[in-house]
């Protein structure tokens, strides 16, 4: 086998260990499917504690559609589980409408950072969002750490 | 040559209050990358350091086991945070965490070869150029090896400390996990490193999996074997600190201060070393 370099050999390792990619020559695959298994563990559960709502809402299927998405999906250079999350609840929305509380921490989060293809950034200038609060047909605006709530005058059913 | 810091806990805003309720803490670790987008510690650290505690900054992804030289950025804002609490220290692990462009999420082993060794060195000063205090190191556990392994981990270690002036920050959690999984002698471990070099030593728990590994989850009590350790390295030499992590599954605070209370008893641990404010000496 040609001689790699350091970088190529990380490389190698790394994508063995998150991207389902070849075991490296002169590793023990047991050992190596261990360690994949606890860095995947290790993700899904720094993102449903720093998203209670999004563990609220999946309940008993989080663990599933976690990995779901962390298949398609690689964890981003910034902003740890809070951006890992961010992008998680993009990809449940997609599927399924998320619960207000989970639009209520994802409207919190894009208030105070930019969401770039590296993670989450802070911004410098807070922005102005909104999210639309089915259950409580309200609308609410968030600009930093501030909250607004507007009430819908139509009543929910008839 | 490096400051004396006592009895030490990693802070979480989910033991600041049990923290702030421990009057014998000496020092805390505050997670670098948690808080270096902020403007200012949480309020809870400020009244610790108004309290004397030490705070030292503990970064996780500055990935100096990396091919490519540390991040400027991150290094900046490590220095950044290290300025804005007054760290004694900044620590960080011989590790990488990225490479070919995907995070790993994690602290990876580096292979155990002449020209990591190099890599490494030049890594870590680069880092010591830019920050404003001394680095720790910390050994890593793993649940693998690199193959062609050409010295030990603790010549490894030596080496880069003595290259590179570095500190250690000796984490016995982990050398455990490494003795139990790789089934090595911890006390050779601890034969071959330069004890007069030692910041600060970590204890934290883990759990045997049903793979039969053991995992250092930092998520449960410390165990026996670790507490273990700690005696032995103290009846060694005197670490200028002790301090538990403990990231998840929180205990409740007796639990915890029994913990700290072991701990405390193994470093034959009187209490921080500070001037009583004069109120105190005369109440």
């Amino acid at each position: 086998m040609p001689e790699m370099s350091l970088a190529d050999q990380q490389a190698a390792l790394v994508a063995a260990l998150t991207a389902e990619g070849p075991v490296p020559a002169g590793f023990d695959p047991t050992r190596l499917s261990a360690a994949a298994d606890a860095l995947a563990f290790k993700r899904a559960r720094s993102v449903a504690n720093a998203w209670p709502s999004l563990r609220a809402m999946l309940g008993g299927d989080f663990r599933e559609t976690f990995a779901a998405y962390a298949a398609v999906a690689p964890l981003p250079a910034h902003g740890g589980a809070l951006a890992d999350g961010r992008r998680f609840a993009r990809f449940i929305a997609r599927q399924l409408d998320l619960s207000d509380d989970a639009r209520m921490q994802a409207l919190a989060i894009d208030a105070r950072y930019r969401e770039t293809e590296a993670g989450l950034l802070r911004r410098r200038v807070p922005a102005l969002r909104a999210a639309w609060l089915r259950n409580r047909r309200s609308v609410v605006l968030a600009f930093g750490e501030h909250r607004y709530r507007l009430q819908s005058p139509l009543r929910p059913g008839r | 040559m490096s400051r004396h810091l006592g009895l030490g806990i990693g802070w979480r805003p989910e033991l600041a209050l049990a923290i702030e309720q421990r009057a014998d803490v000496g020092f805390i670790e505050l997670l670098a990358e948690d808080f270096w987008s902020d403007r200012a510690p949480p309020v809870a650290v400020e009244q610790l350091r108004s309290r004397g505690v030490a705070v030292v900054v503990h970064g996780v992804s500055l990935s100096l086991g990396g091919a490519d030289l540390p991040d400027r950025d991150r290094l900046h804002a490590l220095a950044r945070l290290a300025r804005n609490v007054d760290a004694p220290l900044v620590s960080e692990h011989l590790a990488f965490v990225r490479a070919g462009g995907i995070e790993s999420g994690h602290l990876l082993p580096l292979p155990r070869t002449r020209e990591a060794l190099d890599i490494v060195v030049r890594n870590v000063r680069a880092a010591q150029a830019v920050l404003p205090v001394p680095l720790a190191l910390e050994n890593i556990a793993t649940l693998f090896e690199w193959p062609r392994a050409e010295m030990s981990e603790a010549e490894f270690i030596a080496e880069v400390l003595e290259r590179t002036g570095a500190l250690l920050l000796l984490d016995l959690a982990n050398l455990h996990a490494n003795a139990r999984n790789h089934a090595l002698d911890p006390l050779e471990f601890l034969d071959r490193i330069p004890l007069d070099r030692i910041a600060y030593v970590h204890v934290a728990g883990g759990f045997t999996g049903a793979d039969g590994l053991y995992h250092d989850s930092h998520a449960h009590a410390v165990p026996a074997p670790v507490l273990g350790l700690l005696g032995e390295i103290c009846s060694r030499t005197a670490p200028h600190g002790v301090l538990i992590e403990r990231d998840d599954r929180f205990p409740l605070d007796a639990v915890l201060n029994a913990e700290l209370d072991a701990v405390a008893a193994a470093m034959n641990y009187r209490g921080p070393r500070r001037a009583a404010p004069a109120a105190m000496l005369h109440a």
